[in-house]
């Protein structure tokens, strides 16, 4: 192309962007962006923070950051590049606490009843051990509701993750049908929602807000994983049931404990849901042996 | 003279006091329908009893319903006639007549059951043709376009007729004859142009028809479900609709028979014939619903194990177990007799056959939906069952009250019998009739055996 | 001596180290809360310095984080005491306050870093204060290609003189996005020269060219605080993405419909609509017709 408009001699990729803090990780706030290094550049920068105090700092702090909030529909239906989340859970830990649909109800403003993560009491037959089973989105690769969809309104990324865009979604709930996980919901009314998320604008990454009359579910909290933080399920647990990552790396961590995916699928003999039915799942389970708790305690719910 | 009584028998009438109330009931029940509707608009999908489990509930078995019944436009006229059935004439207009309305109410019902049907217009802008649900609206515009095209080209000469008879019925029947018939002189070539297209029609209709209900079903075979993931699912649909659509006509026939006195026009033989008819669909019908339960019975799969168990025993099993006797079983007994055959027992074993195949429709979809693969976990009670709410019952019965007022509507303004093709059929009889006169054959019988209309001349 | 450019940033400013969600905690005097207070010291790579604040109160057995606590960090020296910053904790309790390398470059000669915190008595918490006292370090990871060892070095500042730190221990891992992937033992403990030496013997995916970025962590340590650094190698494996996700599938958006599905259903829309298209010419031949009869 020989035309040469203004913005392509500005040197920044995008105006968009804007200047905030790095720090958002506990232990080792650079880990998210190994490919850089930070060095002091001996120039400070004074800050005026959201909550009204004036910081200086040096501008080796400064990270530019994508434009906050989270994409918006079409952007949103880009995966993270590179990526293939993946999340291991280990039902050998489980005792039914819910912490993790409480931390996801809570974050998504799921409605009464409508739990995106459900935790099952399993018992295959009658001589087999019962068991706890947390199911979310089996964000699957072959995924039977996205077949099904007759607008694009629910869709794969790239990075694995079957998200939905409430603001195409036209209602008809064929994909609650066609997914064999039950893992949809659907909100029949108008949803409760405090007036800050109300007038947001959607975003598939938070599936918030969500809208009358459209299917969600289980998102994988693609907002979180962009800036690398952890779904809330995983973050909540206080077992270690779930581990997320990135198949790519071959690492999956719950928080306290990394794994290389492959020997942990490996060595505890990882399986995926009804894999039977070809849909498969990103979701993988680790077998319910060498238990953390007896299936009895989860009966009392604490 | 034949030809002047056909026309007094035939041509459009007025209302008489049972027509005015039949109108005004089928009014009231829409109207009904209407505020439970805006009230569903008001307040979302949450006024029904559909929940997540049951995440289809009586719109879409009644949308099933509505195709279902649909095909029997396709059946009576296109198969019938294919075949050189000639019985079959004075039946067509109704069965197209049928067809048209209950597949705008398929279409109407689809929408009602949208959790947003303010963004109908995505399937348009955004459709993926993967999805069955774009299949299914691609073959019911085709199928609607098709159905109003068979009424229309098949009325053309009975328009012509109406027009001619102008003193006789009332202006806007005539205007609304004259608008869409008034090029229609009968010269031979717009006769051969329009058996050529009727004949395309027919030919046409057909694959459309088992397309439409075909792709009906696929909206449940293409998930995994039990009870819904069979490959026997296309014909099983197919064969059901026909034989719901079959008794339709039968209810119909006898209705407009008593209420236009048309007894020389849909004869007991007309019964007979049907009645054959729908012995062979019911059969046809019952090995596809053998098929359908014994085949995973005998298995019993895990899954639908508990799905077939709820049917057979369980929460489902007296309505299950009511549909298929007295929906299929009962009327096909009925109907093998000759007795059964007759215009008042067709009548009612006719309507045991549509109430059954509204409810086959709720049983194929709900019970399904009520047991899915993983238990029903973290959820409120009222998730794991079932049963419509007033919203939903008012909107269903206002939907199938509309296809009856559509019906009624068209039966108004339209001859319920084909005007043109009975006169040219009994003319050819009366022509038969003489030649065999004429040859000294067996004693002359009289077509004509009733005049119960001589007040109206 | 220092200069200082001086950004205005006007609103709009997100500052995630300060938290907005603080909540802020209401109560009765009787009640007020009585906050545990941790301070911690983090150091990335010699240059990059951090203060992380936790702010939790017990309930029963357990922890509870508290959100909106308002810290003032100080550092102390002989002579005077500067403050460093707040921090409000955030929903989790947590918070960060950056070090500035200017406080840190008059100092240089020091063998102890002193820090206070403290919380200041409110309506609803109690007061609370914790002190960290730091020796300065310097944590070197070096990598050898030939033999892919890694040798991790250590040094701390004795006598304003980087001297080897002995006994301390070193973990190095893979840095991944979620998590990071031990390489060798759990814990090394730096010998006599402050050093611990590993071989990289693993076969772990980098990126498109194979990178990985190697992180030795002290963490936790008594003396020493948080302390990393990092490297880069290329010793994993070329990441190659070969998946179907840009396939023509079933799943696929609407432009990437298999050709299948392209073809036949719409050659079948083709001729039935073409049906149509003739059946609606021949009544427009029909009423033509109508007109030749005059």
């Amino acid at each position: 192309m020989e035309y040469n408009d203004l913005s392509s001699s500005d040197p920044s990729p995008s105006r968009r962007r804007f200047f905030t803090g790095v720090f958002s990780k506990k232990e080792n706030p650079f880990r998210s962006v190994s490919d850089e290094t930070v060095e002091e550049t001996g120039e400070k920068v004074q800050l005026l923070s959201v909550d009204g105090y004036v910081i200086e700092i040096d501008r080796g702090y400064l990270k530019p950051v994508p434009d906050l909030p989270v994409p918006l529909s079409l952007d949103g239906r880009k995966g993270i590049d590179g990526r293939k989340f993946v999340m291991v859970i280990d039902l050998s830990r489980c005792k039914n606490l819910k912490k993790c649909q409480t931390a996801c109800n809570k974050m998504h403003f799921v409605g009464e009843g409508q739990n995106w993560i459900k935790v099952h009491a399993m018992k295959e037959s009658e001589h087999t051990a019962p068991y706890w089973q947390p199911t979310t989105c089996m964000h699957c690769d072959e995924p039977p509701c996205v077949k099904v969809c007759p607008v694009d309104a629910t869709f794969k990324r790239s990075d694995g993750v079957v998200l939905i865009d409430n603001e195409r979604c036209i209602g008809c709930r064929f994909c609650m049908a066609a997914c064999p996980y039950s893992t949809r919901v659907f909100n029949w009314e108008k949803p409760i929602l405090p007036t800050a998320v109300e007038n947001s604008g959607y975003s598939p990454e938070t599936s918030c807000p969500p809208r009358i009359g459209t299917v969600s579910k289980c998102d994988f909290c693609p907002d979180m994983v962009r800036k690398g933080e952890l779904p809330h399920c995983v973050s909540a647990c206080p077992n270690g049931v779930f581990f997320f990552g990135d198949i790519n790396e071959d690492a999956v961590t719950n928080g306290a404990e990394t794994f290389r995916f492959h020997e942990l699928i490996r060595d505890r003999a990882g399986f995926r849901l009804m894999e039977d039915l070809g849909t498969k799942p990103r979701v993988y389970y680790l077998p319910p042996v060498n238990r953390m708790f007896p299936f009895e305690e989860g009966l009392e719910g604490k | 003279m034949i030809q002047e009584k056909i026309y007094q028998d035939l041509l459009p009438r007025k209302f008489g006091r049972a027509g005015k109330i039949w109108v005004s009931v089928l009014l009231a029940i829409c109207l009904v329908g209407a505020i439970a509707y805006y009230r569903q608009l008001k307040y979302g999908l949450s006024v029904t009893a559909m929940r997540d489990y049951a995440s289809w509930g009586i719109y879409i078995s009644n949308f099933v319903f509505f195709v279902a019944i649909s095909l029997v436009g396709s059946l009576i006229t296109a198969v019938l006639q294919l075949a050189q059935v000639r019985w079959s004439t004075p039946l067509t207009r109704i069965a197209e007549i049928i067809a048209v309305s209950a597949i705008i109410f398929a279409a109407l019902i689809i929408i009602v059951d949208m959790g947003r049907p303010d963004r109908f217009i995505n399937v348009l802008i955004y459709g993926r043709i993967q999805s069955p649900i774009l299949w299914d609206v691609i073959v019911i515009t085709t199928y609607l376009v098709l159905g109003v095209l068979l009424l229309y080209v098949a009325l053309l000469p009975d328009l012509a007729i109406i027009i001619k008879h102008k003193d006789k019925i009332e202006g806007w029947v005539f205007r609304i004859a004259r608008i869409l018939g008034s090029f229609w002189k009968g010269t031979p070539e717009q006769v051969r142009l329009q058996q050529k297209s009727i004949t395309i029609l027919i030919v046409t209709i057909i694959p459309v028809a088992l397309a439409i209900h075909t792709v009906t079903s696929w909206l449940f075979a293409m998930t995994y479900r039990p009870g819904w993931d069979s490959t026997n699912f296309g014909a099983y649909f197919v064969s059901g609709a026909f034989l719901v659509g079959a008794a339709g006509v039968v209810v119909a026939m006898y209705i407009f028979r008593k209420y236009y006195s048309l007894q020389d026009y849909i004869t007991e033989d007309h019964f007979n014939h049907m009645g054959k008819l729908v012995v062979l669909l019911s059969l046809v019908y019952l090995y596809f619903n053998i098929n359908e339960y014994l085949v995973p019975a005998f298995k019993m799969k895990k899954p639908e194990e508990e799905h077939l168990r709820g049917l057979f025993t369980g929460d489902f099993a007296p309505l299950f177990w009511v549909v298929i006797l007295m929906g299929m079983i009962v009327p096909l007994i009925v109907m093998l007799f000759p007795g059964g055959r007759k215009p008042l027992p067709m009548f009612i074993a006719g309507t045991f056959i549509v109430v059954g195949a509204w409810f086959k429709r709720f049983l194929i979809v709900i019970p399904t939906l009520l047991h899915p693969f993983l238990p029903m976990s973290n959820v409120p009670e009222n998730y794991r069952h079932y049963f419509p709410t007033w919203e939903e019952w008012a909107i269903t019965a206002g939907s199938l009250s509309g296809a009856l007022l559509i019906v009624t509507f068209l039966a108004r303004i339209f001859p319920i019998v084909p005007i043109d093709e009975t006169v040219k059929e009994k003319m050819h009889e009366e022509e038969v009739r003489l030649q065999h006169d004429y040859r000294g054959g067996g004693a002359a019988k009289q077509i004509i055996t009733s005049t119960p209309h001589e007040a109206y001349k | 001596m220092k200069t200082t450019v001086r950004h205005s940033f006007s609103a709009c400013l997100s500052f995630s180290m300060i938290c907005t969600l603080g909540i802020l905690m209401t109560g009765n005097a009787q009640d007020k809360i009585s906050p545990r207070l941790d301070v911690a010291y983090y150091q990335m790579d010699s240059a990059v310095r951090y203060l992380g604040i936790k702010v939790r109160k017990k309930i029963g057995k357990r922890f509870e984080p508290i959100a909106g606590a308002e810290v003032r960090l100080f550092m102390e020296f002989s002579d005077e005491t500067i403050q460093l910053g707040n921090v409000v904790s955030s929903a989790n309790g947590e918070g960060k306050l950056p070090l500035s390398e200017e406080i840190f470059t008059g100092i240089n000669q020091l063998d102890e870093y002193s820090f206070y915190a403290e919380i200041s008595e409110t309506d609803s918490l109690e007061e609370a204060t914790e002190y960290l006292v730091i020796k300065p370090s310097r944590l070197r990871i070096v990598a050898e290609d030939s033999d892919s060892s890694i040798s991790v070095i250590l040094q701390t500042r004795t006598n304003g003189n980087w001297e080897p730190f002995e006994g301390a221990e070193v973990a190095v891992f893979i840095q991944r996005r979620f998590g990071k992937i031990l390489v060798g033992e759990e814990s090394n403990v730096t010998d006599e020269n402050g050093a611990v030496e590993l071989t990289f013997d693993t076969e772990i995916p980098g990126d498109g060219n194979g990178l990985l970025t190697l992180e030795s962590a002290i963490e936790d340590n008594d003396e020493l605080g948080n302390v990393y650094a990092t490297t880069r190698v290329q010793w994993g494996l070329p990441l190659v993405i070969e998946d179907g996700f840009y396939k023509r599938t079933l799943w696929a958006t609407r432009d990437k419909t298999p050709w299948w599905l392209l073809i036949f259903p719409n050659v079948m829309i083709a001729v039935v609509w073409g049906v149509i298209i003739y059946l609606i010419i021949l009544i427009f031949k029909m009423n033509a017709l109508s007109r030749e009869v005059k």
